[in-house]
């Protein structure tokens, strides 16, 4: 059986499958992921019935154009020196959030952002 | 002065510089993006600045009218914690993604729904700002 060992030039690999499949996973990355970056906090509910605290609690009530701290009306920026005014102890201390009807979810969160940025405060939201 | 006339035959298109460029978005794509399960597409995440980022999260989305959509279909507090509590054992840990314009008082009703439902703890999630 003869075997061709002549001069047979290598041709270039046929490029189409591979701009098949390249542009195949292109379009799946494309599709299917996102850019958007998220962010959680934790939501706590007031529990009934949790253990008893020895410290007297904050009230912090939010209304669309403002914040009432323990019935004194204040913005959000002075949030925090408010609250480190107010503040008994190392741990313990524990804020009642309570919204009006007409705050969004955005004033929600935007206030548990600050309240978080406190850790010795222990936030549970009345619903 | 006689100008020489190039050959007439056309060569084709380079095709080296188009698997070039859909290589470079290939890779752009790769490392600069996430892959993610879809949320609700009409839903203006609430907007963060100052919190730790997380990985994309499989949770419900609330859109502002007070609708909850898991998974694309429409589900009450209670089918939605059926279906989570299917997948998971124990207590699960559930996430909610609400509309930057939802009630919060809708907001924290269907967190208390999923609480006395059995969930261990809701979390809220957020868009993060870029910063």
């Amino acid at each position: 059986m003869a075997l061709s060992t002549g001069f047979s030039r290598r041709r270039a690999i046929s490029l189409t499958p591979l701009i098949d499949v390249i542009f195949l996973l292109l379009l799946f990355f494309m599709l299917s992921s996102t850019f958007t970056r998220f962010a959680e906090l934790p939501l706590q509910n007031a529990t009934t019935g949790s253990e008893p605290v020895e410290t007297s609690p904050l009230f912090l009530r939010i209304e669309p154009e403002g914040l009432t701290l323990n019935g004194s009306a204040l913005t959000l920026d002075a949030l925090p020196t408010a609250l480190s005014d107010q503040r008994q102890g190392d741990e313990g201390t524990v804020v009642l959030v309570s919204a009006t009807g007409d705050v969004t979810s955005q004033r929600l969160v935007d206030v548990l952002a600050v309240l978080r940025s406190s850790p010795w405060l222990t936030v549970s939201v009345l619903s | 002065m006689a100008l020489k006339r190039p050959p007439a035959r056309r060569r084709s298109e380079p095709m080296i510089a188009l698997i070039n460029v859909v290589f470079l978005m290939l890779l752009f794509f790769l490392i600069a993006a996430a892959i993610a399960p879809p949320l609700d597409g009409g839903v203006q995440l609430v907007r963060t600045d100052a919190i730790d980022g997380r990985a994309p999260p499989d949770a419900a989305v609330i859109r502002a009218d007070g609708t909850l959509i898991y998974r694309g279909a429409e589900m009450t507090s209670e089918t939605y914690l059926a279906a989570r509590l299917r997948e998971e054992t124990g207590m699960p840990q559930l996430r909610l993604v609400p509309d930057r314009d939802l009630p919060a008082d809708r907001l924290l009703q269907i967190a208390a729904e999923l609480r006395r439902g059995g969930a261990e703890e809701v979390w809220v999630v957020t868009e993060r700002g870029l910063q």
